[in-house]
């Protein structure tokens, strides 16, 4: 049995695990806020919110629910768009109709509910931060500008937000509704386990249940999200050790990563959008095999390998790239998962960088992506490089003869010309709907001329390689 | 300037003028209904052949109603639109829905109005009736009645307190034949400065700004009006940069669905897009002599098109390019490196 | 006055069809097709679907008791295909089960047989083919043909314009219930109520008194619901005359996506003279719109590209010419515009060649033409209470 809070009402349900919280929530709850625009993430307009207790405090972060199974949302609070109505309208609401931020009506409940995620989540409220919480939200009358100023007014209204008393704060100021307070209680009560034996791994649901919803819904599945020891982000001297049920989101807000990796953000807004991040897993973009997963590339980018493990125990490691064998086929048995991912903490002197172009900047699947990680030595000589880039091949592909011709030699834009010659002759780009070959091909060339001239602005100017 | 001191960020304007003629081109098309029913209670309801999409078609019947009989919106209902209570509906198109359907409500009222006022001057002793916050005033003299009073009256007295009526309009004529006529009732005009920067290594553009002078006439709505203008301008920017519909040779969408098929995201507007009304008249065929709005605005985005490929044709001046739209970042980056 | 419907959407109360909540015995419904474009229809092959436990019915152009016609226009576009398919996401027939999960799944089980037919998607080659909806429209005024001789310059050139996908965040959808006399009570997501209650007349062989359209409200239109709403209203109609129970449909994204016609992508030629100070005399065009396999909108939205031809500019010799071309893509509507757009393009794209290759701003151009009262469109319409210039001026 599935329990759960959903707005203020304690759900038991004994339906499939594997049904959508869009179908539950719209059609047994009957809520029908929540809209139906597109049942693959892309449009924002079943965006829910899922509150998780951790250790007395509540979490709440938006979520698609068009891709997530009943079964992950097992012990949380589901909030839907009724579960955020107080009495007349709430700061948010509010918001929305004094800027005229709705004209149709079918996408704003997503977006109105995005935007709680963000009231709820802010330390220090800001007007762009506000506006990126709605990246997932997809609008088609307004033209976004009226919702931008709705965003600035509720900032405006966050500006007193007591970090401490946070769910106080905002019942008092109106933000939601009173009996938030009283669900942290309620939650712990509810049973943290739930009989999981199923077959199929499935993590966020982000991949899967974009074109399977019907088979999974009568699937055995085995909910990667129900055994604790698959979450979290450690690090030992040298590594970082990312556990499979690592979020997107804990993924680039964990400190120590934010710490290490300057721009880490800045890269966390180029992959998929806020309530993706927050239910699809790291482990899972590995899994799913697209030539062209953004953190497939991050990762190959710093030499990562994956452990694999078979009932639960850790069976073999392999290094990353040697993971994708060919399109959508991957060097692990059925009975294996992914339980981890680890790469080397980064040299003081290294640095890395991240580009990814498409046709709609965010919220998008590159047309090309690629990461590079490089050290430099005495004299500018490259003592180490890795060199990843997606959506020129079959596979998610490292660079391996790239990196290899240009290992011990001096970083300049003659070497950096040069090695492209050997770049272009690793990849083999097809023409589809992110682009024709020959237009990948030059993209590619040039995002690898980004890297450096990002990385190295005064040693390699673009005049010296265009 | 910018254009000359940066070499991998060109910026490119265009000025995009719009005219655009407002009725169904098939004149039999351009007549509309609408129903209005004063309760005993005094509640209003009111049926049009216009379908809500988000345009803010009912907020505007409601405020034809409230206008004239001096009520509060609150006892106005804007009922579904209804085969049943409305018949023969032109669908909800040409931007012509709130004009139609408008005018024709503008007729059911003043039908009303005028019974109303028999009412109230028999009755009541008013001669110029004026109704205010749902007070009655004769002129500016304060009646001590109220809209209740004088619906019940009206009911008593057996007055007919519903009303039907039937707008066509007037003038317009197209010969297809020929190809000449009066076909529109009038035409909206305004002009767009559109500008972008293109980064000229990636091929990625972004619009920093679009300043708008639009025809609204006398805005009935600025708050539904400035939407329709600020939606319909990202959504011609829109087709013209990231939309794009490929079928492949046999004929199969190949963009089907939201993650293939791009339309403009919340970072992907521009920066700033700021609207002028234009001071104008309006026109008598506009309902309260406010300009249709819902279509003509989507062109400004044409201008998007090319603003980019002026800042191209800066950064790569002597190339040949095609036109064709949608000017993706494929495209832009496959021009910005033509023949270099 | 704010949207009268703002408070109802920010808290989700507003009310689109496929928040109705259902009426107890409801069915669902869903369309099927064959991937292919254009090809000979074999056998339909249903009994495996038919055999799934939910599935009640499966309907298809034999079970039509009127006509077997949508066409708003022209009467060119069956409801479902019968003998031929001419689009990849013609609807062949509608699954009817107890939910909507049953009838994706028994979809999969439905196996059609066909022989494929050479597929056109490029309108030109529709053109050469002289496959046309209707017959080429013109507009003309003053006379082009002795025009180029007084023009300092004159240039040519080609234009492509594409398509666009309304993405209405709402798809289509309908809900059919029956009452009593065998009246219809249909919620339908559409832009034109009328429509599809003169189409269910039709198909379903019963008088206009007896259908009852009921529109709430869009989660959004843009002209997708103009036209193309029609069919799928139909289809539940049909569905619940037949089994005199409720049947509702709401397309999924990527059905609606394969399935309904787009703003109509266009190929134009264009040629365009100019005196020494920048006046334009002449202009000339030919456009070749994209109409996809049916008239739908097309020879209306045709006629708006050839009034908007020449924009916010007053040209005293004109001569355009639109042919709206048959191809094998789903019939392309009306989009936000209505083909006025695609027109404007075209003669902004003349004005631009211009520009570049005299080396000046096109706004030089431009402003060098604005229409202004007394003008004469070439429709004949003459041209009052202006505001061109002034939005110009006003503008700069």
């Amino acid at each position: 049995m599935i329990e759960f809070i959903l707005n203020n009402e304690t759900i038991r349900t004994e339906l499939s695990p594997g049904m959508t919280l869009l179908d539950f929530v719209r059609y047994e709850a009957n809520l029908r806020g929540t809209k139906i625009g597109c049942r693959e993430g892309d449009c924002g307009a079943c965006t829910v919110l899922l509150g998780k207790l951790n250790d007395q405090r509540i979490e709440y972060s938006s979520a698609t629910s068009c891709l997530t199974p009943l079964a992950n949302v097992h012990g949380m609070h589901v909030v839907s768009i009724e579960g955020l109505n107080t009495e007349g309208l709430n700061v948010v609401q509010q918001a929305f109709v004094d800027s005229s931020g709705t004209q149709c009506g079918f996408c704003t409940p997503g977006f109105v509910t995005s935007l709680c995620a963000y009231a709820l989540n802010c330390e220090k409220a800001n007007v762009s931060e506000a506006v990126g919480s709605m990246d997932g939200n997809i609008c088609r009358c307004t033209g976004y500008k009226s919702i931008e100023r709705a965003a600035a007014l509720v900032t405006e209204k966050l500006q007193g937000k007591d970090q401490n008393q946070s769910l106080n704060w905002l019942t008092n100021h109106n933000f939601i509704p009173s009996y938030f307070e009283d669900i942290p209680e309620k939650l712990s009560q509810l049973p943290a386990s739930l009989v999981n034996k199923g077959h199929t791994a499935i993590g966020g649901g982000t991949d899967l249940f974009v074109h399977h919803q019907d088979e999974l819904q009568e699937s055995s599945l085995n909910f990667l999200f129900r055994k604790k020891e698959l979450f979290g982000i450690e690090f030992s001297e040298t590594e970082c050790i990312v556990n499979a049920s690592t979020t997107a989101t804990e993924f680039f807000e964990n400190s120590r990563l934010v710490s290490i990796f300057p721009g880490w953000h800045s890269v966390m807004k180029l992959v998929s959008s806020t309530p993706i991040r927050n239910i699809g897993t790291v482990a899972g973009n590995l899994a799913n095999a697209s030539p062209i997963g953004d953190l497939t590339i991050i990762l190959l980018g710093l030499n990562a390998k994956v452990v694999l493990s078979v009932n639960d125990f850790p069976f073999r490691t392999v290094k990353l790239s040697d993971l994708y064998l060919g399109y959508k086929k991957l060097n692990k048995k059925e009975s294996e998962i992914i339980s981890q991912i680890k790469f080397d903490l980064p040299e003081k002197d290294a640095l890395f960088h991240f580009e990814k172009v498409c046709k709609r900047k965010y919220l998008d699947i590159a047309s090309v992506n690629t990461a590079l990680q490089i050290r430099l030595k005495d004299e500018n000589i490259i003592i180490e490089i890795h060199c990843s880039i997606g959506g020129v091949g079959p596979i998610p592909m490292y660079l391996k003869k790239t990196a290899e011709f240009m290992k011990g030699k001096k970083l300049s834009p003659a070497l950096i010309k040069e090695s492209v010659e050997i770049l272009q002759a690793e990849i083999s780009p097809i023409s589809d709907a992110r682009g024709s070959a020959d237009y990948k091909r030059l993209l590619a060339r040039q995002l690898y001329f980004s890297h450096f001239h990002t990385m190295f602005p005064d040693m390699i100017k673009l005049e010296d390689l265009l | 300037m910018f254009n000359e001191q940066n070499a991998h960020f060109k910026k490119g304007v265009a000025v995009q003028p719009i005219c655009f003629g407002i009725s169904f081109t098939n004149t039999m098309m351009n007549h509309a209904r609408a129903l209005v029913h004063i309760y005993q209670d005094g509640s209003v309801v009111v049926s049009t052949g216009a379908v809500e999409m988000g345009q803010g078609v009912n907020t505007k019947m409601l405020q034809v109603v409230v206008q004239k009989f001096g009520v509060g919106a609150e006892n106005v209902r804007i009922e579904s639109t209804n085969t049943l209570r409305i018949a023969n509906t032109s669908p909800t198109a040409a931007s012509a829905g709130a004009d139609l359907n408008g005018k024709a409500l503008e007729m059911a009222c003043v039908s009303l109005w005028e019974r109303l006022e028999n009412v109230a001057a028999e009755h009541f002793s008013i001669s110029n009736l004026k109704i205010q916050n749902g007070m009655l005033f004769d002129g500016f003299q304060n009646s001590g009645n109220n809209w209740l009073d004088l619906i019940q009256k009206a009911f008593q007295l057996r007055v007919n307190l519903s009303e039907h009526a039937h707008y066509a309009t007037p003038m317009i004529h197209f010969d297809k034949v020929i190809g000449k006529g009066h076909p529109f009732a009038y035409h909206v005009y305004g002009t767009a400065i559109l500008e972008v920067t293109v980064d000229c290594l990636r091929g990625t553009y972004h619009f920093d700004k679009v300043q708008i002078v639009h025809d609204l006439g006398k805005s009935m709505n600025t708050h539904i009006d400035n939407g329709q203008i600020e939606g319909a301008v990202v959504q011609g920017i829109g087709w013209m940069t990231l939309e794009e519909i490929i079928y492949n040779k046999e004929g199969k969408l190949i963009t089907n669905a939201l993650s293939t098929y791009k339309i403009p995201d919340i970072y992907s507007v521009p920066s700033e897009i700021n609207i002028k009304h234009l001071e104008s008249q309006g026109h008598e065929m506009a309902i309260q002599k406010s300009k249709a709005v819902g279509e003509p605005p989507l062109m400004y985005g044409l201008g998007a098109y090319f603003a980019i490929r002026n800042a191209v044709r800066a950064f790569n001046p002597d190339a040949e390019f095609e036109i064709d739209a949608p000017y993706t970042p494929e495209k832009v980056l496959m021009d910005l490196y033509k023949g270099r | 006055m704010i949207n009268i419907d703002a408070h109802n959407h920010v808290s989700g109360k507003s009310i689109y069809l496929d928040d109705i909540i259902e009426w107890k015995g409801t069915l669902y419904a869903l369309p099927f097709d064959v991937p292919v474009a254009h090809a000979k229809l074999g056998q339909i092959h249903m009994s495996g679907a038919l055999s799934m436990a939910g599935v009640i019915a499966i309907f298809t152009a034999k079970d039509i008791p009127g006509k077997n016609q949508i066409g708003g226009i022209i009467a060119d576009e069956p409801l479902f295909a019968e003998g031929e398919i001419h689009f990849w996401g013609q609807p062949i027939g509608i699954i009817v089960a107890t939910s909507e999960r049953i009838c994706r799944l028994a979809r999969e089980q439905i196996k059609i047989d066909f022989t494929a037919l050479p597929v056109i998607t490029d309108p030109r080659e529709a053109q050469a083919k002289n496959m046309l909806i209707c017959p080429p429209r013109n507009f003309q005024m003053g006379d082009v043909n002795s025009a180029w001789d007084d023009c300092e310059f004159v240039f040519e050139g080609e234009v492509n314009i594409n398509g666009q996908e309304h993405l209405y965040i709402e798809t289509q959808g309908a809900y059919a219930r029956m009452k009593e006399d065998g009246s219809i009570l249909i919620a339908s997501s559409t832009q034109g109520p009328t429509a599809v209650q003169r189409t269910i007349s039709n198909v379903l062989d019963i008088p206009m008194h007896k259908i009852e359209v009921d529109t709430v409200r869009l989660g959004g239109g843009f002209g997708g619901k103009e036209d193309q709403a029609t069919g799928w209203a139909v289809m539940v109609a049909l569905a619940a005359q037949k089994l005199q129970k409720p049947v509702k449909m709401v397309l999924h994204r990527m059905d609606d996506m394969r399935m309904t016609g787009k703003r109509h992508p266009y190929s134009a030629d264009f040629k365009i003279g100019l005196s020494s100070d920048l006046k334009i005399i002449a202009y000339e065009a030919t456009f070749y719109q994209n109409a996809g396999a049916a008239a739908d909108l097309s020879p209306a939205v045709l006629e708006r590209t050839l009034f908007h031809a020449t924009n916010a500019y007053f040209v005293q010799n004109v001569h355009v010419t639109a042919f709206s071309c048959k191809t094998n893509l789903p019939p392309n509507t009306a989009f936000r515009g209505f083909g006025g757009p695609q027109g404007k393009f075209v003669i902004e794209a003349a004005i631009t060649k211009v520009a570049e290759s005299l080396g000046i701003p096109a706004s030089d151009i431009q402003k060098r033409n604005l229409l202004q009262d007394g003008d004469e469109f070439s429709y004949g319409q003459i041209v009052d209470q202006c505001e061109a210039q002034n939005a110009w001026n006003s503008c700069e």
